[in-house]
């Protein structure tokens, strides 16, 4: 009879937890899946101002371009070496962490985190703004490369193509590397420190105990935003290269969001832009489900 | 259980749709005639906002409402505001049939308005209340718009900007905006030598960074730089001025200032004898870097940097007057009788007597036909492109400028001083002369208007003096001129440079909407172009220079611009007949 009851009182439980649930539902409904709808211009020939369906319907024919455009193959090229680059340098907020984690001084260990931490909260206008004074070929910091012998006279890091690759990847790690370490920073504070005791009381040293207790402990937060960042492959937004761009550095800079930007936006070639939009979110979708995939095979078990 | 899911997922599904499509298929049509009563009842006060791309927002306009815009507003019972749109908001706002009352569009959004009947007829209020806009004087420019912007005979529903009247005689202002900009306490030390060409310009600011090789602050000054914001303007504009051409949007093609003639900028394989503006300005520059004048920093250089540097005197010349204001003001403001100023000489091209027979390209304003107020929307439409109108923006209201014995009208002594002391900036400021609203009107500067007067005051012969400066007094006194447009005036009577008297810019209206698959090109095109530009510029020998052209050439095909060529060529030769047409 008590398990009768029992099983009858769980589903209204259950319903409170889902009301409470339901505005999130709904602002994810709202932002993430009723722009869903918008896909529909890449099957029409859009021209701003009239309704969708008064415009002609050209089915696959933007799909078909994709393949065509020489500028996607190219923007391909530039956003999957920003991504690999990115992904390479993944566990460097694990690594920051641990050895932020290793300073003894709080004080200090504030200091450095909020330090590394702010420049996620500078917008990039006033990073290129920051780059330009230190970088340009008259700036605080190419004067010193100069009298280093590090960089000629009148050249500048910004207008430079070979360097674009690892100059953006730097300025980005830079701004984000605090920011990215705060899940980590949280995730060693949840280690049990009577691990590290007995470690110790083995003759662990911090070496060690960073090994075999500290790593393992934040491989489970790792792997998660490992497969999130496996996902966002593509995505590698457009602001810092969009800044950052100019005839010289533009042939490798110029990433795939980019190109949507410039194709949608300035050339206000919306159904194009949606089309390409649309493949892009194909192939992240895959790849996310090919890491968790590969997630299970190798940890046994899955994060999504 | 089962069907009331599948029935409550329905009706969900059904709502979300209905949702989204609120708003697509409003009947713009049903609702203008609703408001079609042609009545100039002004006894409800309404509030009237004029939007537009690069028009500015009047809650960033200090002074708003201007006199100007007070006259307006008593004179129609409405409270006026100005929103700026850009592109996104733009598209947005039309999609959504939620634009402002009055708005300024450019070709791109041609289309889509006429097809989305956003536009309401004006054709309509022809002989009630749009009279200033079919007036006599603006035939040629209606016929444009309803030739080439509209969709069918009896329609009309744009209207441009400072149109030029047949009659009107234009002078060259007081001082060139355009042309080889010098500074003139330098220019003066080296014996201000004649520049006819790139090359004389190019020894002149040679000899002048000779004289100046770094600024009073220990700073390095370069000849010239480029400005990488505005895509090839930068390159093209300055062979405009040089070769005698004017550029359509882009850059991409350009008008024969005499000929009126297109011609493709960058792929010049079929007029080998012509230099097009593009490649006149990047030869240019290249020159530049071979003298090592250029500023190393030219493609990185965006135009708030170029402001900056100009603003601190590390350039020595440049082809446009928008960026050295700063820098002649502040030299101004700590010695008032300085020489150290930026002036501007002519080059081939005087921008100047320029003939708007149809009006500004590229800005059309309509009434929505969303516009809760189309009757009061018409009629301010209207009297923006009015005389009353245009004399008020370009002079301010009467008493800022008062008819003589003769009839005549003349500035006052207090606007002119207005204008020159910096302490009565908050008046000038109030005054609304030449302020926001002065791309809007309907009449040209030049314009006789029917009291004898110009529209704009400023330009009568004997207030054109009054405003120089004393760098400019200098050069007057040095060079032998009155004025130092005088300059160009000279040089056109020698037929060494010519202005804009002979060029027929009516024709870039006649073009159709250029189609998607001719914009994907010109804009691969373009960015292809600006990714060539470092290897041009940068070329060390004329064999670099040609070998770089060349591969920019290969890619251009690559790209189809013969595809896009044609199509321009064509459509140029059936506008310019239309205009011709037209025009008898």
């Amino acid at each position: 009879m008590t398990k009768t009851l029992k099983s009858v009182r769980r589903p209204k439980k259950q319903y409170k937890l889902l009301l409470m649930v339901l505005p999130f539902m709904f602002i994810v409904l709202l932002f993430n899946y009723v722009p869903i709808f918008g896909w529909i211009y890449s099957m029409y020939d859009y021209v701003p101002g009239l309704s969708i369906f008064d415009c002609d319907f050209v089915g696959l024919e933007y799909f078909k371009m994709i393949f065509q455009d020489a500028n996607v193959l190219r923007t391909l090229k530039n956003t999957a070496i920003f991504a690999v680059i990115n992904i390479v340098l993944t566990p460097f907020p694990m690594i920051f962490a641990i050895l932020l984690n290793e300073v003894k001084s709080s004080q200090v260990r504030k200091f450095v985190q909020t330090f590394t931490t702010l420049p996620n909260f500078i917008s990039w206008v006033i990073i290129f703004s920051l780059a330009f004074a230190l970088f340009s070929s008259d700036g605080l910091l190419t004067g010193l490369m100069g009298k280093m012998g590090l960089i000629g006279a009148g050249k500048s890091i910004l207008s430079s193509k070979k360097s674009v690759y690892w100059f953006q990847t730097f300025l980005s790690q830079w701004k984000t590397l605090g920011w990215n370490s705060i899940i980590y920073l949280a995730a060693i504070a949840g280690i049990d420190q009577e691990q590290y005791e007995a470690a110790r009381v083995d003759g662990a040293g911090y070496f060690q105990c960073a090994l075999h207790i500290t790593i393992p402990a934040m491989m489970e937060t790792y792997v998660v935003l490992f497969i999130l960042n496996i996902g966002n492959f593509l995505n590698t937004g457009y602001e810092q290269y969009m800044l950052f761009k100019n005839s010289v550095t533009a042939p490798n800079i110029e990433v795939l969001d980019l190109y949507v930007y410039r194709i949608g936006l300035e050339n206000m070639d919306y159904s194009y832009g949606v089309a390409i939009s649309i493949v892009k979110s194909v192939v992240s979708i895959t790849l996310v489900v090919m890491a968790n995939l590969a997630a299970k095979k190798i940890r046994g078990n899955t994060v999504i | 259980m089962r069907k009331r899911k599948v029935a409550l997922a329905l009706l969900c599904s059904v709502a979300l749709a209905a949702s989204l499509f609120t708003g697509c298929g409003t009947d713009h049509g049903e609702k203008q005639k609703k408001n079609g009563k042609k009545t100039d009842d002004l006894s409800k006060h309404v509030d009237l906002t004029i939007g537009g791309i690069g028009i500015t927002d009047t809650d960033s306009v200090d002074g708003w409402p201007t006199e100007v815009a007070e006259k307006l507003e008593k004179k129609f019972n409405v409270t006026l505001k100005q929103k700026s749109y850009d592109n996104e908001s733009l598209n947005l706002d039309l999609s959504g049939g939620t634009t402002t009352d009055i708005i300024q569009i450019n070709d791109d959004h041609i289309s889509g308005v006429l097809k989305g009947k956003h536009a309401v007829n004006l054709e309509g209020y022809k002989d009630t209340l749009a009279k200033n806009i079919f007036s006599e004087n603006m035939e040629f420019r209606n016929k444009v718009m309803q030739t080439f912007k509209s969709d069918g005979k009896d329609s009309q529903y744009f209207v441009t900007p400072r149109v030029t009247f047949g009659d009107t005689t234009a002078n060259y202002g007081t001082v060139l905006n355009n042309g080889y900009v010098v500074r003139w306490d330098l220019y003066k030390q080296i014996g201000c030598p004649e520049i006819n060409n790139d090359d004389d310009y190019i020894d002149a600011l040679k000899a002048m960074k000779a004289i100046y090789p770094e600024t009073e602050d220990g700073l390095p000054v370069y000849a010239m730089s480029a400005y990488n914001d505005s895509q090839l303007h930068a390159y093209f504009y300055k062979g405009c001025l040089a070769e005698g051409f004017i550029n359509l949007e882009g850059g991409i093609y350009v008008q024969d200032a005499e000929t009126n003639e297109l011609y493709p900028d960058i792929y010049d394989v079929d007029s080998p004898d012509v230099l097009t503006p593009f490649w006149s300005g990047v030869k240019f520059y290249n020159k530049l870097y071979k003298e090592g004048l250029l500023d190393p920093d030219c493609f990185i250089t965006k135009t708030e940097d170029l402001n900056e540097k100009y603003s601190k005197g590390q350039y020595l010349g440049g082809n446009v007057n928008w960026h050295y204001g700063k820098y002649n003001e502040n030299e101004r403001s700590s010695d008032p009788e300085t020489l150290k100023e930026y002036v501007t000489l002519p080059a081939k091209l005087g921008w100047g007597n320029e003939k708007n027979l149809a009006g500004w390209f590229g800005k059309y304003f309509f009434v929505s036909s969303h516009s809760p107020n189309i009757e009061r929307a018409v009629m301010v439409l209207d009297y923006l492109q009015s005389e009353e109108f245009s004399r008020d923006i370009d002079s301010g209201v009467e008493g800022r400028w008062k008819k003589a014995e003769d009839g005549k009208p003349a500035l006052t002594e207090d606007t002119i001083n207005m204008k020159t002391d910096s302490s009565r900036i908050d008046e000038w400021k109030k005054a609304g002369i030449g302020g926001t609203l002065s791309d809007t009107c309907g009449e040209d500067y030049y314009n006789a208007a029917s009291d004898g007067g110009k529209i704009d005051l400023w330009f009568e012969d004997d207030i054109l003096p009054k405003s120089m400066t004393y760098a400019e007094k200098d050069m007057c006194q040095t060079l032998g001129l009155n004025l130092p447009s005088d300059t160009l005036k000279k040089r056109v009577e020698n037929g060494k440079s010519i202005d804009l008297g002979n060029c027929v810019n009516a024709i870039q209206m006649g073009m159709e909407t250029t189609p998607k698959n001719v914009v994907r090109i010109d804009s691969n095109c373009e960015e292809i172009t600006m990714n060539a530009i470092p290897n041009l510029v940068q070329a060390e020998n004329d064999e670099d220079f040609e070998s770089a052209k060349s591969d920019l050439m290969k890619q251009l095909e690559g790209a189809g611009v013969k595809d896009s060529v044609k199509w321009w060529t064509d459509g140029w030769k059936d506008a310019k007949k239309g205009i011709e047409d037209l025009s008898k």
